[in-house]
C-alpha cells in the first residue's frame, strides 16, 4: 500500500512477474501503475505491504538486487547536456557490470538495438520524446538484466518505433528474460503479454492470461446485432435481458452486447425487436477483445465503489 | 517566454566572477586609496601590507565568506544539482541504479566541489589581473592557495545549504528563492536589533548582509563568550572600523564556523535525501 496522507494512491496491488514472461500491468490512467513500480524500485516508500524482488525483500537502497533490475520510468529524462552515447557510459559506470571496453562495446550495441545509433553523437537536449523513450529503454537494458520494469515503453514512438520496441521485447523474453510492462494500450498488451494484471483506483481488478481473463470475465462473449431500426426504447429494454452486462451502439442500427455469462441472447434480442416494430436483422457471436473487456471491468469496479475514498 | 536563469548559468556564474573580481580588484582600489596600512594575518600566516589583490581577495572573502557573493555562486550552483534533478526528473533513472543513496549524494557534491574550485581559481586569478591593470605588478602570489582555500570553503558552505535546501525543497528556483530570501531576512533582523539594542557594529554589515553571518558567531561565542564580537564593517568598499578582538581570531572563528556549517549542512542534506521521494 502507498498513500498519501488520507488518500490511498495505491492500496491493494498484488502481481507477480514469472520468469521469463512478459507481464502486462494494465489500468486507466491515475490507477496506480507508475506508482506500484516507483515502489518496487524504492522510488517511494511503501506505506505498508510486501514486495519481493527474486524472492527477496529490498531492504535500505538495495544496490544488489538492483543489480538485475533495469527500470525505464515513464518520460524518461535525462541531462540534456549529455549526448546519447554519453549517458549510456554515465549509467553503465554508475551500474559498473563491465568494464571500460566492454561497457563502449555494450553502450555501441544497445543504441544500436533501440534504433539510435545515428543519434549518439546527439545531445539528449534535441531528442525527441521518443527517442528519449528509446534511450531509457537502452538505459534499462544495460547490464543485462534478469528483470525489466518498463512503464509505457511505447509512449510516444511512431508506428515504427512501435514495432521496433515490441520486437526487441519479445526478443528479451526469449532470452529468458522477464518484463513487467506497463501500458494502457490494450492491443500492446494483447499482442505481447502472456499474463496480465489490471488495475483500477489503486487495487488489482483481476490477474491472469488474456484468454483466461476474457472467460473469467462476463463469459468473454459480444453479440453484434443490426436491425432494421433501433425503435425508441428498444436499446434500455435490451438491457434489461439476463445476462447482459453492456449494450453499446456501433452504428445507426447496429449494437455491441457484452455478456456478463454465456448466454444465447438471440431469442430474446428477436422477441423484444418485434415488440417495439422492429425486425432483427443479423446478429453474430463474436469473443469480446481485451478493449471491451477491459472497460467493462473498469465500469463494474467502479460501480462497486470498493475504494474505501473512491 | 519562461525566464530561467539556471538554463544559462555558465554565463550567469561568469558574469558575477567577472563582476566581483573588476569590482574588487580594480574599483575599489582606485576609489578607495591604492594602498593600506594595517597588516592581515590568517591562521598566524601574515599576508603583509599594502598588497591589493591579497587585500581586497581577503577582504571578499572576510565580506562574503557569509555574504551574497559565495551565496550567489555557491547556491546558483548547488541548485542546479539536486533540487532541479528532482525537478526535471532526472534523478528517476539516477536512483534506479544499484548505487547507494550516499554515493549518488556526495558523489553530486563532489561534482559542485570541483566546479567550485574552479570559480574560486578564476575569480582569485581575475581579480589579480584587474589590480595588476589598476596598481602595478602585485606580489606575494604565493598566498594565491590560501585565498583559494578561504574562498572555496565560503562557496562550499553555501553549496552545503542549497543540497540541505534541495533535497526538501526539490526546486532550484525554490532554493536560490529561500537562498536569497534569508540573506534578506537575516539582513532585517541585524537592522531591527540594531535599532532595539543600539548595537552598533551590525549596522556596519548592512550594505553587504550576510546570510550565513547569525550561524558563523555561534560558534565564536562558544569559543570565546567573554570576547567582543568582531566586525570588520565594510560598506560598499569603505572600511569602517575593527573592535576589540584581532582580525587573526575572527577570521579563525569565520572558518570553524564555515566547517561546522559545511558538515551540519551536509549531514542534515542526506538525511532529507535518503527520504525523499520522487514525483508520483
Amino acid at each position: 500500500m502507498k498513500s498519501y496522507g488520507a488518500y490511498p494512491g495505491v492500496w491493494d496491488v498484488s502481481l507477480t512477474v514469472e520468469q521469463g514472461t512478459l507481464h502486462g500491468f494494465l489500468g486507466p490512467n491515475g490507477s496506480g501503475k507508475t506508482t506500484t513500480m516507483k515502489c518496487v524500485m524504492g522510488l517511494l516508500r511503501k506505506t505498508s505491504g510486501l514486495i519481493r524482488l527474486f524472492g527477496e525483500e529490498p531492504h535500505g537502497d538495495a544496490s544488489e538486487l538492483k543489480k538485475r533490475v533495469g527500470y525505464m520510468p515513464e518520460s524518461p529524462a535525462f541531462p540534456a547536456y549529455l549526448k546519447g552515447r554519453e549517458v549510456l557510459l554515465t549509467y553503465g559506470r554508475i551500474r559498473a557490470t563491465s568494464d571500460g571496453a566492454r561497457l563502449k562495446e555494450e553502450s555501441r550495441l544497445l543504441l544500436q538495438r533501440v534504433g539510435l545509433a545515428d543519434a549518439a553523437e546527439k545531445p539528449v537536449g534535441k531528442y525527441s520524446r521518443g527517442m528519449q523513450t528509446r534511450l531509457g529503454i537502452a538505459v534499462a537494458m544495460l547490464g543485462e538484466p534478469d528483470l525489466l520494469i518498463l512503464d509505457e515503453p511505447t509512449e510516444g514512438l511512431d508506428p515504427m518505433g512501435v514495432t521496433d520496441v515490441r520486437n526487441l521485447l519479445k526478443g528479451l523474453v526469449s532470452e529468458g528474460r522477464s518484463v513487467l510492462l506497463s501500458s494502457h494500450q490494450l492491443s500492446e498488451v494483447k499482442q505481447m503479454c502472456g499474463k496480465v494484471t489490471v488495475v483500477n483506483k489503486g487495487r488489482t481488478v483481476v490477474e491472469g492470461s488474456v484468454d483466461e481473463l476474457a472467460k473469467r470475465l462476463h463469459g468473454g462473449i459480444v453479440y453484434k446485432a443490426e436491425f432494421d431500426s433501433m425503435a425508441p426504447g428498444l436499446l434500455d429494454e435490451l438491457k434489461t435481458i439476463d445476462g447482459v452486462s453492456e449494450v453499446t451502439p456501433v452504428e445507426e442500427d447496429v449494437i455491441a452486447i457484452l455478456m456478463s455469462k454465456d448466454y444465447d441472447v438471440r431469442p430474446s434480442l428477436a422477441r423484444l425487436a418485434v415488440q417495439h416494430g422492429s425486425l432483427l436483422l443479423s446478429c453474430e457471436r463474436e469473443e469480446a477483445s481485451l478493449e471491451e473487456l477491459f472497460l467493462s471491468m473498469v465500469k463494474e469496479d467502479n460501480q462497486a465503489n470498493r475504494n474505501p475514498h473512491g | 517566454m519562461t525566464w530561467d536563469l539556471r538554463k544559462k548559468r555558465t554565463p550567469v556564474v561568469v558574469g558575477l566572477i567577472l563582476l566581483a573580481s573588476f569590482y574588487f580588484g580594480y574599483l575599489v582600489p582606485i576609489i578607495f586609496g591604492k594602498s593600506i596600512t594595517e597588516e592581515r594575518t590568517l591562521l598566524g600566516i601574515s599576508f603583509g601590507s599594502g598588497l591589493w589583490w591579497v587585500n581586497t581577495v581577503f577582504d571578499v572573502f572576510n565580506l562574503f565568506a557569509t555574504g551574497l557573493f559565495p551565496l550567489l555562486i555557491g547556491g546558483f550552483i548547488a541548485a542546479d544539482s539536486l533540487a532541479t534533478e528532482f525537478e526535471e526528473n532526472t534523478i528517476v533513472p539516477l536512483l534506479s541504479q544499484p548505487v547507494k543513496r550516499l554515493e549518488v549524494y556526495l558523489g553530486k557534491f563532489f561534482a559542485k566541489f570541483l566546479i567550485l574550485l574552479a570559480v574560486a581559481v578564476l575569480f582569485t586569478l581575475v581579480t589579480i589581473g584587474f589590480s595588476q591593470a589598476s596598481l602595478g605588478a602585485q606580489g606575494n602570489l604565493g598566498m594565491i592557495p590560501l585565498v583559494v582555500f578561504a574562498e572555496l570553503g565560503a562557496f562550499l558552505e553555501f553549496a552545503a545549504i542549497g543540497f540541505f535546501l534541495g533535497s526538501i525543497a526539490r526546486s532550484g528556483m525554490m532554493v536560490l528563492g529561500l537562498l536569497i530570501g534569508s540573506l534578506f531576512g537575516v539582513l532585517w533582523t541585524v537592522l531591527l536589533l540594531g535599532f532595539q539594542f543600539g548595537i552598533q557594529e551590525p549596522m556596519f554589515l548592512l550594505p553587504v548582509a550576510n546570510a550565513g553571518f547569525l550561524l558563523q558567531v555561534i560558534p565564536y561565542y562558544v569559543f570565546q563568550p567573554w570576547g567582543v564580537m568582531v566586525l570588520q564593517g565594510v560598506a560598499l568598499g569603505a572600511y569602517t572600523q575593527q573592535v576589540a578582538v584581532t582580525v587573526i581570531s575572527a577570521m579563525e572563528y569565520v572558518l570553524a564556523g564555515l566547517a561546522v556549517n559545511l558538515v551540519a549542512f551536509l549531514v542534515a542534506g542526506y538525511y532529507f535525501f535518503r527520504k525523499a521521494e520522487v514525483k508520483g
